[in-house]
């Protein structure tokens, strides 16, 4: 345990040095801000700030936590030829990099947004940017262990993106603009499954009356809900995106040649 | 003493370490050297436990070297640390990590006059100090083993001649594994080389007997004799 507050504590300076984290985290706010400042009605400043902390924070963490791997490879290798276990400096280092980062853009969104949200939209929100950094900080590290090109890592980051946040959600548009006189809520669950945040998405609005904000499949997502099998299916997949990255990270880390 | 025993390492269908066998006595300065890619670096991170071998043994005293790891130091060819944080930061991190003070570290932060760089961030000092910050975060710690792969980079002949010194000095309690290209280098603090070519030691032994095996006056000579001869043999197998 010693070895690991250690490690963590030193990650954690460095982490707190990083000009890239205050560029990151003035970004964020300046984000926040604009929503809070341009927004009249709570609700549609829920979703906004909902849409904001799922999109820019996972692309923010994923290009981060590749970077900031990659950039001290050499630095984990001299660590490896200490007295210390890979389990410990694979786990100090996740938890130093999602507490480092959790911290500060969690008090930024209570700080920005606690007085115009009600309560339990914000834990919502916390516990949402809380799992995004858990997934996208596990798909990071697994890139950059996997990958010894730095640019080669950066560009398949690119990629994870592009496929998260546009071409999944154009597809499910897609197939309801084309098919919408099909039932269509266990194909559009299904490919929403291989997406973290539809997921989060449709976890944070299906209960209430802002599934309306993402449209007809807000709609179709609201019927469906209310039989228990599909928010079960939705949180088993969700489960799985924050267990999944980080294991198959892990287990690469375990075996590597340095 | 280091023993390696039948060790073997390969990367997919390229064996880069085949059934090697080594012995590393206590108290000298081993000379690694061999051409590029002939396996050097890939033995070091086989001892260190960094690459998952194959086969074999390192063992230190008998124990095996990757469960004793508090009894080795080892200066990469490329260190480095996040470079927003300081020397100092580095080196209480590393005594943190080791639970060990480094009985050496002050001697070494006055010997290379180190004292003013302590509190710059790494980012901020020259080649020379950061490979001098490394090279004392390497030495700091009374360790019976100590592993340098190309120590000298970037040091200015003076620190590179008060680095000499003192590895000369740590040599007589010490085994120490020097990994260099410089052959003037190797020559002049080793006790003994040993020789790397594709995988397997082309030579093993004291200087003088390299030289009179070879019948070159020269270190240098003797080197590229060697190697030019296995190259020969080597083609002829193929």
């Amino acid at each position: 345990m010693k070895k690991f507050n250690t490690l963590f504590k030193y990650e954690s300076v460095a982490l707190a040095k990083s000009r890239w984290l205050w560029i990151y985290l003035i970004a964020f706010n300046l984000i926040l801000f604009s929503l809070r400042y341009f927004s009249n009605d709570p609700q549609q400043l829920f979703v906004s700030t909902m849409n904001s902390v799922l999109f820019f924070h996972s692309i923010g963490l994923l290009l981060f936590s590749t970077l900031s791997w990659q950039n001290n490879s050499e630095f984990i290798s001299l660590i490896l030829t200490q007295p210390i276990e890979r389990k410990t400096v694979f786990l100090a280092r996740l938890s130093s990099f999602c507490l480092s980062i959790g911290i500060s853009t969690g008090l930024s969104l209570i700080l920005q947004m606690g007085a115009s949200l009600h309560l339990h939209e914000s834990v919502r929100l916390l516990v949402s940017q809380t799992v995004i950094e858990i997934i996208f900080t596990g798909i990071g590290f697994l890139l950059a262990i996997q990958i010894q090109d730095r640019l080669k890592a950066m560009a398949i980051a690119a990629a994870v993106i592009l496929l998260f946040c546009l071409v999944l959600d154009g597809l499910n548009l897609w197939i309801i603009i084309n098919y919408s006189a099909y039932p269509l809520e266990k194909l559009i669950l299904g490919l929403s499954s291989l997406n973290p945040l539809a997921l989060l998405k449709y976890q944070n609005l299906a209960n209430d009356e802002s599934s309306l904000w993402i449209g007809y499949a807000g709609l179709l997502l609201r019927r469906a809900w209310e039989t228990g099998f599909i928010k079960a299916i939705s949180s088993l997949a969700l489960l799985l995106w924050i267990l999944t990255p980080i294991s198959v990270a892990w287990m690469r880390f375990k075996r590597k040649d340095f | 003493m280091i023993e390696i025993i039948d060790l073997s390492k390969s990367y997919g269908e390229k064996t880069v370490l085949n059934k090697l066998n080594a012995k590393f006595e206590e108290g000298m300065i081993h000379g690694i050297l061999g051409p590029n890619g002939c396996g050097k670096t890939t033995l070091i991170k086989s001892m260190l436990g960094l690459v998952h071998i194959q086969n074999g043994d390192v063992l230190l005293d008998g124990v095996p070297l990757k469960s004793c790891r508090e009894k080795v130091s080892w200066l990469p060819q490329h260190p480095e640390a996040p470079r927003n944080t300081t020397p100092q930061e580095l080196f209480d991190f590393i005594e943190d990590l080791r639970g060990e003070k480094a009985v050496f570290k002050e001697s070494l932060i006055r010997e290379f006059e180190f004292a003013k760089e302590l509190a710059k961030p790494l980012k901020a000092l020259s080649g020379g100090n950061f490979q001098k910050c490394f090279l004392i975060a390497t030495l700091m710690f009374d360790v019976p083993l100590i592993i340098l792969d190309e120590p000298t980079v970037g040091l200015d002949p003076v620190a590179a001649a008060r680095f000499k010194k003192i590895l000369a000095e740590r040599s007589k309690t010490t085994t120490i594994l020097l990994i260099s290209h410089i052959t003037s280098e190797i020559e002049q603090l080793s006790d003994k080389v040993h020789f790397l070519l594709e995988g397997q030691w082309a030579f093993s032994g004291h200087v003088k007997d390299l030289e009179n095996q070879t019948g070159f006056e020269d270190f240098e000579s003797s080197i590229v004799h060697v190697l030019s001869q296995r190259r020969e043999a080597y083609s002829e197998k193929v």
